[in-house]
């Protein structure tokens, strides 16, 4: 057997620790800066005299694009490795960040806000970063790696969110932008640390990875039911996530809760994220991940539905969050492990890609029936249980996942 | 085995994690610390504007101190010891800071961010943590 070369006999660059920080610091840039741009609402809509549906809109926009593009910007990623996806996609961003002060008209705003920003953060997101640590990180600490990972991209929203609050305040919002865009561009050394791209697998396990074509690959997932499985399961985690970000707060402050009760509870959920992020990668390696996932859907459906039948308080409200925050992202690392683990790492980037757009598409849903449903019945009752049922749903869609190397019959029969 | 040693491996994984979010948690009060005290509006200042007074010091005291430094108090925000405040005489900002404000704003657009893998624009939201004085 083949094993992993020592740390202490590789370069700087290539150590683990090394890759790990850098990409973790990139997560935490791009996750973070996109966080902070509901700041700009007011400041934005207001400089131009725009209603806040420009705003809405462009912000839609980038979600939009963002989960086209990732299965597309997984597979460059795949082909061209993901330093050159991560430092193109960091340049695209930082380009649309910095032009939005120069975007005075709707048209131009979509274009920066909106389209420019989405394929950058697609291009420069955690899935990319997860892609190179699932080549660079032998197989027993990828999912650790995953897990820090996504714990610095939700350290990344907590910490930027207040940063550009401050920028705003001292340097008003066009400064603050172009502040923003050059804090991108402090990705653009660190992506030399995540070189490699499907070949490059640093790691015995991977060398057995199949010889298939990209569409040989996707027709293999696509006909694999655990990953079918897993790609419906992420669509929950989209819809209760997204619902609950947008929809919570007013749905407090109209039940009688203070808005800063409202406001310290989307606090307190992302910065209990950043622990649950981490604890669920540690699990990951330690657990099967199906049951992982399994029960933190199923904690999340217990948490809404406590939340709904207790009397709301503060107390009640400071423990949904709390719990809540824990299962955030949680779902992240074991999801992104059971890729890895089903079809190797050769194309992580396009299929997990594949599955987050699964996840892009449920928030959407979450956020615009939460509207509707809110504009015909006057309350969010519905979509609260509707959060709870699929959350009972995904619990039971994670129990069948085969948790092994997809089956070389159906990849040779989607070849043929 | 070689592939213990790795990062991540038990306790140096757990390390490198908490050295990790220390650095990023100090580079990040720097650059706030230089960002808000940026943001301060000048002794001179006059107008609507953002009070911040210790928590602790509770509203009566608070409104007392607004009032004493010749301004007319508009209203709380639903951060405890800000204020939004409004004063006419030159030398306003720096009355409030000798009457206890420890810090007074022209706009702190303060509010929950939580925009995960799904960012919007919920304008009840908006109006709802809104702090511009």
């Amino acid at each position: 057997m083949t094993t992993s070369p020592s740390p202490d006999a590789l370069p700087f660059w290539q150590r683990p620790a090394t890759i790990i920080v850098a990409g973790c610091l990139i997560c935490l840039t791009s996750f973070g800066v996109r966080s902070s741009f509901g700041l700009f609402t007011a400041p934005i809509s207001d400089a131009h005299g725009w209603p806040r549906e420009v705003f809405g809109l462009a912000l839609a926009l980038q979600n939009l694009l963002w989960g086209l593009a990732q299965p597309f910007a997984g597979a460059a990623a795949d082909r061209f490795g993901t330093a050159r996806v991560l430092a193109v996609g960091a340049l695209i961003y930082a380009t649309g960040v910095a032009l939005i002060p120069y975007s005075d008209t709707p048209g131009l705003f979509y274009l920066s806000a909106g389209m420019l920003s989405g394929i950058g953060i697609a291009t420069a997101s955690f899935a990319i970063v997860m892609t190179a640590f699932s080549r660079r990180m032998p197989p027993e600490r990828r999912s650790w790696a995953f897990g820090i990972a996504t714990s610095a991209s939700s350290l990344g929203q907590f910490v930027f969110a207040p940063l550009g609050q401050a920028f705003i305040a001292a340097y008003g919002w066009q400064t603050a932008m172009l502040l923003l865009a050059v804090l991108l561009l402090f990705c653009l050394p660190l992506t030399m640390a995540l070189r490699g791209n499907a070949s490059d697998s640093t790691h015995a396990d991977d060398a057995s990875d199949p010889e298939v074509t990209l569409g040989g690959a996707l027709a293999w997932a696509l006909r694999h039911r655990s990953y079918v499985l897993l790609v419906f399961g992420f669509f929950v985690c989209g819809f209760q996530l997204a619902f609950i970000t947008i929809h919570m707060p007013p749905y407090l402050t109209e039940s009688g809760i203070a808005a800063g009760v409202a406001a310290g509870a989307i606090a307190i959920v992302g910065l209990a994220n950043v622990v649950g992020s981490y604890i669920s990668g540690i699990l990951g390696g330690r657990l099967p991940k199906r049951y992982l996932l399994s029960a933190i859907y199923f904690g999340r459906a217990a948490a809404i539905t406590g939340f709904l039948l207790v009397p709301l308080s503060t107390v009640s409200v400071f423990t949904f969050a709390v719990v809540m925050g824990l299962l955030w992202l949680s779902t992240v690392p074991p999801t992104a492990g059971l890729v890895a683990l089903m079809f190797g790492t050769r194309y992580m980037g396009m299929l997990y890609g594949i599955v987050f757009f699964s996840h892009q598409v449920g928030s959407f849903l979450g956020v615009w029936l939460g509207g509707v449903l809110y504009d015909r019945m006057g309350n969010y009752d519905a979509v609260w249980w509707l959060s709870v049922a699929l959350g009972l749903f995904a619990t039971l869609v994670h129990l069948p996942i085969r948790e092994a190397r997809a089956p070389d019959a159906i990849r040779d029969s989607a070849a043929a | 085995m070689a592939g213990k040693r790795h990062t991540g491996s038990g306790r140096s994984g757990h390390r490198l994690a908490l050295v990790l979010g220390a650095g990023i948690v100090l580079a990040w009060l720097g650059a706030m610390t230089l960002a808000v005290r940026d943001a301060a509006l000048p002794p001179e200042a006059t107008g609507t504007v953002l009070a911040v007074f210790p928590s602790s010091l509770g509203d009566d005291a608070a409104f007392a101190a607004m009032t004493r430094a010749g301004g007319r108090p508009i209203r709380p925000t639903w951060l405890p010891g800000i204020w939004v405040v409004s004063g006419d005489e030159p030398g306003f900002a720096g009355r409030l800071e000798a009457e206890g404000a420890v810090g007074v704003y022209g706009d702190l657009p303060i509010g929950p961010q939580l925009a995960g893998c799904f960012a919007w624009v919920n304008t009840k939201v908006v109006k709802l943590v809104d702090m511009r004085p």
